[in-house]
């Protein structure tokens, strides 16, 4: 090498370059002969390393394979030994590696150096960042009690922190979004009805043998849930008739015998009225009604006054229509499928009672444990795990947040509008710390502006995440996890009609300083001083549930990361016995009763629209899994931005043009950001549809800032469903603002005299 | 003097890597200052505190509130998909791996800047002026005015502005050299 005179150094300046002691990290070493070759590789993913593990691109938890060269992810499939999705994983599935190294991740532990909600950060030590969240854990529950601590949670791998919060003796130890803002309200109307949760996280319903399915609001197609969807597919190409109750012309409408598009928060209506002519016109299943249910008389007298006449006008849909409708179910029982839904938070009022209504409807045509219908679980054996944390039920304060106002919250926690309310009351007690794992809460809760008001007031609050979203961004610490493609999980089992053992392992190292979920809580659990996690690490007590199984890690991923198991998810109805007290399917539901609550499903109408206004009602993109996705490069550019969906009649006699740019406001004058409009007569005229997790307000996600409009932050009206404590979404109402001009929209479905109208508490204008 | 260089690029590695005690004490920037002075770069005393530092270290390379930061991994300006472990990162573990070398354990990507800069180091020291002539002309020359010109856009804190204008000049002089001597 030539002599380099281009820099002349002075004296001084080799002296202080000579004196530098620059640590002593070794920066590079030698390379391995094996790693010089590694030049020199096959096109694409061939010859990758193969790793089975568990998707988590949404929480349906398809099995995949992680293909890996030189320590890089560069492919997902799905495990062609999975019984389920085989080699298949949806966009989502695919799109795992964007999140993996999206370069705006989360990468080590940040102290918030700015105001809350700012975003302003300094990386920080783990020793620093854990050694703050356990002091303030324990300062709070010194100082207020440990119930003014409250987590927010969602998804497997934030389980292992919920252990920390009801170890240290906190009713709050779970809030979640998944039950509260989801399947809260559905889930408990199925357990109390079948003595098991026939939908939460899956839905134990046999679509692919169906002769005929019912899908009330759900719109599998564009809520992609690989097995679930093929299912439905498969059974539709056996010929299954399909009926779809629906304000909006879905996917799954557009493959419909009978599309109802029904007005919005009547569908109870619809289903009761259905129960009654059913009833009335001897369609029911006598034999398995008597057999194997409870409470059928008590229902018979309830329904009666509900005639498809009384419905028509509630509903807005023709009486024939209706009829059309229930006698092609009828024709096919008992080998229909009632979709029991998923998303359930829809009026508050009357959702537990409307899935009641369906788990009453499957009931009386006898679809249930066979061929077609509602079937069990088969539960597949592995090891019991005891971390050591506390097991027993935290003791309940004098005032419960989740008991004391909703009967059977506990089932499922603490409601999370209660935990809201409290923290920024004081009462019934204080909440002062809020630690957040695996849920952007401020895009996901109804009320953001709520949300964030009850932030100001703690006292400390910390999350989890893996990109800086909104939520990061309000947190005093945030610790960054490690991405499912990163960290072993729990093993996986999956009891539906194709029942498997997995496991989720890591495809490749971890990225950064991030770090798996359970080292999280471990570490954390020690320095707040909690006898807690017996296990060292995430294998010693994957091999425990291995072992329960008769299994191992080793002997589990050479069967392909995944044991498969025969079903039994059917029943002779003449044996049937369920999991209810009774053993039979309850009709009529007495412990609702013994609560005041409504032992069999009334109609009670949700307000209407206020004039001017249309109902806001969302879903989801098939290519996004709620805010989760959006900065996913390969997904954003599939679906970058959301639309507003707006009849056609009603753009018309509004001056709006498909592909416009407007601003919503809603009944409390909350502006949205801009959205474009999407003009289609494939939606009723009291109805606007957008799909719900875009518009990001964290300037983190450099793809996803700003990008749509978001739904939540329209929704500040909620009530909460007066069973369980779920808050309702479909409760609020917009109309457009065009070029700064407020635009009231035409009423052309006015609804009838049963149906109050929405008087808003102080209706705004002028945008916030 | 090629011992001096490759100190020199060593300084630099450290200099954009996260403030710690070492890289962020007197004698650290002492030398910054020289090494500045020797490059006819116009700096003032620098006195900064390591807090101060490691909040403007976050904020222009790790996760910005603004959404303007500067990622300082080459995939991210290199490939087009802007993510990271991208073609950036494979140039770069090639060229480390035709050195006989790879990053020891870090937690960063191995195209991370400082390790970048580290590299230069060690072929400076080691001789190996062919791969540094390619290395230069084929891989880092070709992302770090994108993340040098971003870095400028940002306005950011004034101590990474002089090392991101010290390290272009220097890449600049000893690219010129490098590369026309192997050309």
């Amino acid at each position: 090498m030539k002599r380099r005179n281009f820099l002349k150094l002075s004296a001084s300046a080799c002296a202080a370059l000579a004196a530098l002691e620059l640590g002593d990290r070794p920066v590079f070493k030698a390379a391995y002969a094996k790693a010089r070759q590694a030049k020199t590789s096959l096109p694409g993913s061939l010859g990758a390393k193969e790793t089975p593990s568990v998707c988590e691109m949404c929480f349906w938890r398809c099995p995949i394979v992680g293909k890996v060269k030189e320590g890089k992810l560069v492919k997902i499939e799905g495990n062609p030994k999975s019984p389920a999705n085989g080699p298949r994983v949806c966009a989502r599935g695919n799109s795992g590696v964007q999140l993996l190294y999206d370069p705006d991740r989360i990468k080590y532990p940040l102290k918030r150096t700015g105001a809350r909600g700012e975003g302003k950060w300094a990386r920080i030590s783990w020793d620093e960042a854990l050694d703050e969240v356990a002091h303030n854990l324990i300062k709070v529950k010194e100082k207020y009690g440990p119930h003014a601590l409250a987590y927010f949670d969602h998804g497997a791998s934030a389980e292992f922190m919920r252990d920390i919060f009801k170890t240290l003796g906190t009713e709050n130890y779970t809030n979640e979004p998944a039950f509260y803002q989801c399947v809260g309200p559905a889930a408990l109307a199925y357990l109390m009805t079948y003595g098991y949760i026939t939908t939460g996280t899956r839905q134990y319903v046999d679509m692919k043998h169906a002769k005929a399915m019912l899908l009330i609001g759900t719109h599998i197609g564009e809520n992609v849930h690989v097995s679930h969807v093929r299912e439905f597919i498969e059974g539709l190409s056996n010929g299954a008739k399909l009926v779809v109750v629906d304000p909006r012309f879905s996917a799954a409408a557009a493959k419909a015998d009978i599309y109802l598009p029904i007005r919005p928060g009547t569908d109870t209506a619809l289903l009761l009225a259905w129960t009654n002519f059913i009833i009335t016109e001897g369609l029911y299943d006598k034999d398995f009604v008597e057999r194997n249910c409870s409470g059928f008389h008590e229902l018979k007298k309830a329904v009666k006054d509900y005639t498809l006449n009384w419905a028509a006008p509630i509903c807005d849909l023709p009486v024939t229509d209706m009829k059309r409708a229930i006698l092609l179910l009828a024709k096919n029982s008992p080998n229909v499928s009632i979709h029991p839904g998923r998303h359930s938070t829809w009026y508050g009022r009357g959702d537990t009672s409307r899935h009641q209504a369906l788990a009453i409807l499957a009931a009386l045509f006898g679809a249930v444990g066979v061929k077609g219908g509602l079937y069990f679980p088969t539960p597949v054996k592995k090891g019991h795990l005891s971390f050591g944390c506390a097991e027993e039920e935290p003791e309940t304060p004098k005032k419960s947040l989740s008991e004391d106002y909703y009967p059977f919250a506990s089932t499922f926690g603490s409601p999370t509008s209660k935990i809201i309310q409290a923290t920024r009351t004081g009462k019934p007690y204080p909440v002062k710390l809020w630690g957040i794992n695996g849920v952007n809460i401020i895009q996901t809760i109804p009320n953001p502006y709520q949300t964030m008001e009850a932030i100001k007031k703690l006292d400390f609050i910390f999350c989890e995440e893996i990109l800086p979203t909104e939520t990061a961004i309000w947190s005093d610490i945030v610790l960054p996890g490690a991405t499912y493609l990163e960290r072993y999980d729990t093993v996986y089992t999956y009891d539906l009609l194709t029942p498997y053992l997995t496991v989720r392992q890591p495809v490749v190292k971890p990225m950064f300083e991030t770090k798996s979920s359970f080292w999280i809580a471990r570490e954390l659990a020690k320095r707040a001083g909690l006898k807690c996690f017996n296990y060292n690490n995430e294998v010693e007590f994957i091999e425990e549930e291995l072992k329960g199984a008769g299994l191992t890690l080793k002997s589990l991923n050479e069967k392909g990361g995944i044991v498969t198991y025969k079903a039994n998810p059917y029943r002779d109805p003449k044996k049937l016995k369920v999991a209810t007290e009774e053993g039979k399917i309850m009709l009529s539901i007495e412990d609702f009763a013994d609560e005041d609550l409504d032992p069999i499903p009334k109609f009670i109408p949700t307000p209407a629209p206020p004039k001017g206004y249309v109902r806001l009602v969302y879903g989801r993109s098939p290519v996004h899994t709620f805010t989760r996705t959006m900065n996913n490069k390969w997904l954003h550019n599939e679906a970058p931005e959301n639309h507003l969906w707006l009849n056609d009649k009603v753009a018309k006699k509004a001056g709006i043009k498909d592909g416009e740019e407007v601003v919503l406001e809603n009944q409390d004058g909350y502006r949205s950001w801009p959205i474009k409009v999407k003009v289609t007569p494939g939606i009723r005229p009291d109805t606007a549809f957008m799909p719900h997790g875009f518009g990001s307000r964290s300037k983190l996600l450099s793809k996803a800032y700003k990008q749509g409009a978001s739904d939540q932050f329209m929704i500040t009206e909620y009530e909460d469903d007066p069973f369980m404590g779920a808050s309702s979404h479909r409760t609020n109402f917009i109309r457009i603002v065009k070029a700064g001009r407020v635009i009231d929209l035409p009423e052309l479905c006015p609804p009838p005299k049963e149906i109050p109208r929405f008087s808003a508490k102080k209706t705004r204008t002028g945008g916030k | 003097m090629d011992r001096e260089l490759s100190k020199i690029f060593a300084l630099l590695a450290r200099g954009f890597s996260y403030p710690e005690e070492d890289n962020s004490s007197d004698a650290f920037f002492g030398a910054v200052k020289e090494v500045a002075k020797a490059l006819d770069i116009p700096c003032n005393s620098l006195s900064y505190t390591e807090p101060e530092l490691r909040e403007a270290y976050t904020l222009l390379f790790i996760n910005e509130p603004r959404g303007r930061w500067a990622p300082p991994f080459s995939s991210v300006y290199l490939g087009g998909e802007g993510i990271l472990m991208a073609k950036g990162q494979d140039e770069a573990r090639n060229f480390y791996l035709e050195a006989g070398l790879e990053p020891a354990v870090s937690s960063e990507p191995e195209d991370f800047l400082p390790t970048e800069l580290h590299f230069i180091s060690k072929l400076i020291e080691n001789d190996k002026e062919e791969i540094l002539s390619r290395f230069l002309k084929e891989h880092l020359l070709k992302w770090f005015p994108r993340f040098y010109n971003r870095l400028k856009a940002l306005e950011p804190h004034p101590y990474y502005l002089l090392l991101a204008e010290m390290t272009w000049k220097l890449l600049n002089m000893i690219s010129q050299e490098v590369i026309d001597e192997t050309t």
